[in-house]
């Protein structure tokens, strides 16, 4: 038989163990549930009133680390414990399409509205400003339908056909500076303007840059990395 | 009446707050909703909400760590809470091509926040180039990390890559994982 004082010392330590998970945030799985019960069940009907009573407050404390030890099984079992390696397989594994439809299964985009800031502004004037020299359809205001109904005349392709376009013009780049005239004007005539129109596209991007010598009168392009991506607009002419 | 026209006046000037773009980043905090529509702002929000449920819209509160919030929730940690007006339903893959998006931006998106996501939230950026030159072309990667950045959807730590703001915003992460995982 343990005297009292002994079992007071155990439910101590059981006590103890538990305030350090729950306050250090430490992994609640060190705490052996089952073990630590049934220590405190022996000799229940030899504790003093005091020691019971530390008893019950120390079996509370293990129910608090249930809960802990639940919540952190529903971790695991959801988005915090997912393994790279499996993550990685599993993405393999899945098409464009099956990929995008789960994504936007969860996705709620916000509904937000730009207003005209100075920052917004300012880009519109520099875009403007360089385009100073050309007249615009409508006489510079806001463009009209017909207006876009000529552009997708000049370019009457889908999307993926022209990210193909893209990544062509980009392979011909390559890792030097390309004369812009000489580049435009590689498949003759016909294609000038089209191969000027999907190299904006890459310009724009920030996969290709644009060098200007104005006196000579020349331009070079260069491949470059998104992150270059200038906040000023340049109207080359064709 | 008087007080009828005090009530409409504070949900259109919470509307204003909620969805025109003040600061860098869309929504508006809890205590500026406070400090505009006054202590009884919680109940505006709802009421706002209710209708807005109706346009298919609804009030997203976000806190600083990125977990979604009730507005039930303690007052404390409402007023450092983000509010965001979001989408209520689903959006098809039609409707998200008309709102600018191509499959291949979504799908690498979906990518690069799994690989994130199975990284406990902070992935290697070479790591996740790698993963995703085995799907994209490689001129697609680095812009479409660039631009994910730019959108808030991911933000660059030392060489680590991290969820964005936006991704808590309009995001259910752990919806997301199990349609991953089950698709």
């Amino acid at each position: 038989m343990m005297p009292s004082s002994k079992y007071a010392e155990l439910i101590e330590r059981i006590t103890r163990l538990c305030d350090e998970v729950i306050e250090k945030n430490i992994d609640p799985f060190v705490v052996d549930v089952k073990e630590n019960l049934r220590r405190l069940r022996e000799g229940l009907s030899e504790m003093d009133e005091k020691t019971l009573v530390m008893n019950m407050a120390a079996l509370l404390k293990i129910v608090y680390i249930i809960a802990l030890q639940q919540e952190d099984v529903k971790k695991r079992a959801s988005r915090l414990y997912l393994d790279p390696f499996l993550m990685e397989v599993r993405l393999m594994g899945l098409d464009r399409e099956r990929l995008a439809e789960s994504f936007l299964k969860a996705f709620r985009p916000v509904a937000e509205n730009e207003q005209a800031t100075m920052g917004l502004m300012r880009l519109a004037y520099g875009y403007w400003v360089n385009l100073r020299e050309y007249s615009l359809p409508g006489g510079g205001g806001v463009p009209e339908a017909w207006t876009l109904n000529t552009l997708s005349e000049i370019l009457p392709m889908e999307e993926h056909d022209l990210e193909r376009e893209m990544e062509k013009l980009l392979s011909e780049i390559g890792r030097g500076m390309i004369d812009y005239y000489d580049f435009i004007g590689r498949e003759g005539g016909d294609r000038k303007v089209f191969r000027a129109l999907v190299l904006s596209f890459l310009v724009m991007k920030g996969l290709v840059g644009i060098v200007q010598d104005p006196l000579k009168n020349r331009v070079w392009i260069y491949r470059s990395s998104p992150k270059n991506v200038g906040k000023h607009s340049v109207a080359l002419p064709i | 009446m008087e007080q009828e026209e005090k009530i409409r006046s504070r949900v259109a000037r919470a509307v204003q707050l909620l969805f025109f773009k003040s600061h860098r980043i869309p929504g508006v905090k809890g205590w500026e909703l406070k400090k505009n529509l006054g202590p009884g702002y919680l109940s505006i929000v709802k009421f706002l909400n209710t209708r807005l449920q109706d346009l298919g819209l609804t009030i997203k509160i976000v806190s600083d760590d990125g977990k979604e919030l009730s507005m039930s929730e303690d007052e404390t940690k409402l007023s450092t809470a983000r509010f965001y007006v979001t989408l209520r339903d689903e959006l098809s893959l039609t409707a998200a091509k008309t709102m600018g998006w191509s499959i291949d931006e979504i799908a690498g998106l979906a990518v690069v926040l799994s690989t994130i996501i199975s990284h406990k939230g902070s992935a290697p950026v070479k790591e996740v180039e790698e993963i995703l030159r085995k799907k994209f072309p490689e001129w697609r990667v680095r812009l479409n990390l660039s631009r994910y950045v730019k959108r808030g959807y991911i933000a660059e730590d030392g060489s680590n890559l991290v969820l964005g703001w936006r991704t808590f915003a309009e995001l259910d992460v752990e919806k997301f994982i199990h349609y991953i995982l089950s698709a």
